[in-house]
């Protein structure tokens, strides 16, 4: 005979409370009550002579009380689930660790290794008593409990089938230790952990001394043929605007050698092919060129078709590219053609200077000495103005002049170049707002105005003197055309990876202001900045765009993560589902005992209670006194 | 200190349509609105008689001569003004054990008071435990009802009942015959019946309010009780039951019947009233019934 729900201590601790509390109130009840009255005429015939004994003033109805504590004994022992018989160990709790990694996914004749590894779960369940608690965790990259810890057979069946395999891989020493934690936190008597799946894990295994002792396993035959689709990178080629280099990277996770024909098409048009020999656990890498302005659907295929079809084909959108368009009003436009065209983002159009008139679709318009006939819409350099068309108001023109950058100013980024002197310069008025970019003596010659639309003005021809075999020529385009046309400079990549932790090294001049992490729809996801690298986790297939500077990087994490190596447990690990328990945790008598304390106190009503319901005024005070003579009755 | 009216102003209200009655005729002033037997100077016609010397010659009937050659001489009713006197009991007991009786006590005495003033009786008010208290006398019109309210109000218990000292002390301090209403739980432990006959027989007319708490005639206790009387402290140990109570409630009972008794046998009116039953249900029921208001 033994208690399931408490121990005897705190059994005889809990009737002992109970018990005083009831005497203390059958007392209260039974005592004498003093009453004041009007008269005592009435009362002489109402006397009835007591032929009590002194000794039962205090306890009157005695069997009442013994109802009452016996009713009482008998509740506390069904609150304690006093059982029958002699347990050999009492009911214990296990977490099911159900292996829900990507790699369950995959496909054998027999089924899905995650079908296997259910089945397995099932009948490790049905072998326990059923007094036994057990709770189902999903485990993957992360361990996701399904259910508490649980007697219903019913609830743990249906958890256990309606899991569905992820698309991460498994971190078995992540899931072990969060079981541990589960058994250590919850469990009244720890039982097993159990582990259902093919254990195929990223990163480091599990050292043999940290496995947990009552480890069991429940392993898949997860023996398959699979060469998987691990990674896809798209970027456009430096100097070459319309070309995208596509890498894709190639993995065999199966147990052989395999040859797979990888396929690369763009928009449905097939623009390459390879055919890859890869030993177990090769990765290879092959790189195709496309060359299109225009968006479109790339996909990537592996033929022929294995076990686990998820990594098999991938598609990332690339979209499409549209070059600034740049239109130069100049009867000299040799010098520029150099400057314009070392940009693959920039389409140039050179216009007699006479015939300027700014196209609409200009996305910056170039100046060399003229004026447009139309006040301009779109941002603008110009070159060396005339004073009556300058649309800065120049101050005066100075021969020769030495002019020097100012530093400060972000769009003097790299001029590395010393002070130089120009031959004829216009000295500008510069408003409130215009930034100085280089000045000379005299005041400021080169000025950029914000706009809108904005506009920079040099006030000397950079072709007409030294200037113009400077390397800071290019470099002071280059910094303009990143102001006034900052599409020209983007730079765009692609991936197609899996979902979990992305991780991304970033420029040292990105600032972590400009970065910005979205996902498909827009909403901003948390991201973590370390040391120069940018870390984001996605749990599930999406696509997110990351902006860091002029960088931007759009990621389609739809491959499976399928993890790097098979797990090889050590030897003297309990294995496979064993014999059924015979339940032998004694005979529940708590239903019995709640039946008999319920009927002990409904006699104790029959009895003594309904005559007791008008023995005193619902409003009739207890005195002080009285309850100091109780109290002092009761100690 | 700003206390709640005794009566609200509604139930005063309702009070102005009610007229005290007594059963005997009492001689007295002229006034009051209740019809005597007793012949005297008034204005409504009760019955002739031979003239004698000295008689008021305006109230010869001189038809009656002219016919019958005799001089007869027409009486008239005496409208007596007879004062009423409210004997309201502040002993101890009606405090017992909380002061719901007390306080009923006065909020009655206060209501027959109004009902009083109204119709130009000459009330007074004597609050008596084992003695006469102070008393107030009123009269005049509703206008008065302010000073008695007040007076009824500040009463509070004190004292233990003796209505033998209290009729001795009312016969010698109220000679004039007159409508006597006790508002009281008559428990005397010397009794009551006898000091209230004496006053009978002087010649008043009883009108016996009793008051009783429910617990007076039902106590709700059981079991082991230390009973502690109200006035004289005296104990008394005994065990309760439902058999106990019966009889407590029978003894209770033959004791209110002997007061109806009493009142009855000399033209009185005995009401009793459980605190239980609100004072307008009272007042507009068992007393109007038993006739003391109509």
């Amino acid at each position: 005979m033994f208690f399931l729900n408490l121990s005897v201590g705190e059994f005889l601790a809990l009737f002992g409370a109970v018990s005083g509390l009831l005497v203390a109130l059958y007392l209260l009840d039974r005592s004498r009550q003093r009453v004041t009255v009007a008269t005592l005429r009435f009362w002489q015939p109402a006397a009835v002579p007591t032929e009590r004994p002194r000794r039962r003033r205090h306890i009157r109805q005695p069997l009442s009380l013994l109802l009452q504590l016996a009713s009482m004994a008998l509740l506390l022992l069904a609150v304690a689930q006093l059982r029958i018989g002699a347990p050999t160990h009492g009911p214990r709790d296990h977490v099911l660790l159900l292996d829900t990694s990507a790699w369950m996914a995959a496909r054998t004749p027999a089924g899905r290794f995650l079908d296997q590894a259910q089945q397995s779960a099932l009948a490790w369940l049905r072998s326990l008593p059923a007094a036994d608690r057990v709770t189902v965790v999903e485990a993957a990259s992360v361990a996701t409990p399904v259910t508490p810890f649980e007697t219903d057979r019913k609830v743990l069946e249906q958890a256990i089938r309606a899991s569905e395999p992820g698309w991460t891989a498994l971190d078995l020493a992540h899931s072990l230790a969060f079981a541990r934690r589960l058994l250590a936190l919850y469990s009244r008597n720890p039982g097993e952990i159990v582990f259902a799946g093919a254990a195929r894990i990223s990163g480091e295994p599990p050292a043999p001394s940290a496995l947990p002792s009552n480890l069991r396993l429940l392993p898949v035959r997860s023996t398959v043929s699979n060469c998987g689709l691990r990674r896809i990178a798209v970027r456009r080629r430096t100097g070459a605007a319309p070309v995208w280099e596509v890498l894709v990277s190639v993995r065999n996770d199966g147990p052989r050698g395999a040859r797979t024909s990888l396929g690369v098409s763009f928009a449905g048009r097939p623009i390459g092919s390879r055919r890859l020999s890869l030993a177990p656990g090769e990765e290879s890498e092959a790189v195709f060129e496309l060359r299109t302005r225009a968006g479109g659907w790339l996909e990537a295929r592996l033929l022929p078709g294995d076990g686990f079809s998820l990594d098999d084909r991938a598609l990332v959108e690339l979209p499409g590219s549209s070059p600034v368009h740049v239109m130069v009003c100049s009867d000299r436009p040799a010098w520029l053609r150099p400057v314009l065209a070392a940009n693959p983002n920039v389409e140039a159009e050179f216009v007699e200077a006479r015939r300027c008139t700014p196209a609409s679709n200009a996305g910056l318009v170039i100046l060399d000495g003229v004026a447009p006939a139309a006040p301009l819409t779109t941002a603008s350099i110009w070159i060396n103005p005339d004073a009556r068309t300058s649309p800065l108001p120049v101050r005066q023109s100075v021969p020769a002049a030495d002019l020097r950058w100012r530093r400060d100013q972000p769009l003097t980024e790299g001029l590395r170049a010393q002070d130089f002197t120009a031959a004829t310069t216009s000295v500008f008025q510069a408003g409130p707002g215009d930034r100085v970019i280089a000045e000379a003596a005299a005041g400021p010659v080169v000025v950029a105005q914000p706009g809108p639309p904005p506009r920079v003005l040099l006030g000397f021809d950079p072709a007409a003197n030294r200037l113009r075999f400077e390397l800071a020529t290019p470099l002071l385009f280059a910094n303009l055309f990143r102001w006034l046309a900052p599409r020209s400079f983007d730079q765009l990549a692609l991936s197609v990876g899996s979902p979990g932790l992305l991780a991304l090294r970033l420029d040292a001049s990105a600032a972590p202001d400009a970065l910005r992490v979205n996902a498909e729809d827009g909403t901003a996801l948390p991201f973590t900045l370390h040391e120069g690298e940018l870390r984001v986790f996605v749990g599930s297939p999406a696509q997110i765009r990351i902006e860091a500077g002029g960088r931007t990087l759009l990621s389609s994490l739809t491959l499976p993560e399928t993890g790097e190596r098979l797990w090889q447990p050590p030897e003297g690990l309990r294995r496979g589902v064993p014999p059924p328990r015979p339940e032998n945790y004694g005979r529940d008598l708590w239903k019995i005992l709640a039946v008999l304390a319920g009927a002990g106190l409904l006699l104790e009503w029959i009895w003594f209670g309904r005559s007791r319901a008008h023995r005193r005024p619902a409003a009739a005070p207890v005195p002080a006194a009285r309850l100091r003579d109780l109290l002092r009755k009761v100690s | 200190m700003n206390r709640s009216p005794l009566v609200d102003r509604k139930f005063l209200e309702r009070l102005e349509t009610l007229t005290l009655r007594w059963q005997k005729s009492f001689p007295g002033l002229v006034g009051g609105h209740n019809p005597s037997r007793f012949a005297g100077p008034g204005l409504e016609f009760f019955d002739h008689r031979h003239f004698h010397e000295g008689d008021d010659l305006r109230a010869v009937n001189w038809r009656a001569y002219l016919r019958l050659e005799k001089l007869f001489l027409k009486i008239f009713h005496v409208e007596p003004r007879i004062p009423v006197r409210l004997l309201v009991d502040v002993s101890r007991s009606m405090a017992a054990p909380d002061r719901q009786k007390f306080d009923y006590a006065r909020r009655l005495g206060a209501a027959l008071c109004y009902v009083g003033l109204v119709r130009l009786e000459t009330m007074v008010l004597q609050p008596f435990s084992d003695r006469l208290w102070d008393s107030l006398t009123c009269g005049g019109g509703r206008h008065r009802f302010g000073p008695a309210a007040e007076f009824l109000a500040d009463l509070e218990p004190e004292g233990s009942t003796s209505f033998l000292n209290t009729a001795r002390e009312f016969l010698s301090r109220y000679p004039q015959r007159g409508l006597l209403v006790i508002i009281s739980d008559f428990l005397d432990d010397s009794g009551c019946t006898r000091p209230l006959q004496y006053i009978a027989d002087f010649g008043h007319e009883l009108l016996l309010v009793h008051v009783w708490a429910e617990q007076d005639r039902t106590p709700p206790w059981e079991g082991e009780l230390e009973l502690v009387e109200s006035e004289s402290g005296t104990r008394m140990v005994l065990d309760f039951d439902a058999g106990a109570r019966q009889a407590y409630t029978r003894a209770f009972d033959a004791y209110a019947e002997e007061l109806r008794t009493l009142a009855a046998r000399n033209q009185g009116r005995y009401i009793g009233i459980p605190t239980s039953v609100p004072l307008e249900e009272a007042v507009f029921g068992p007393l109007t019934r038993a006739w003391g208001l109509s």
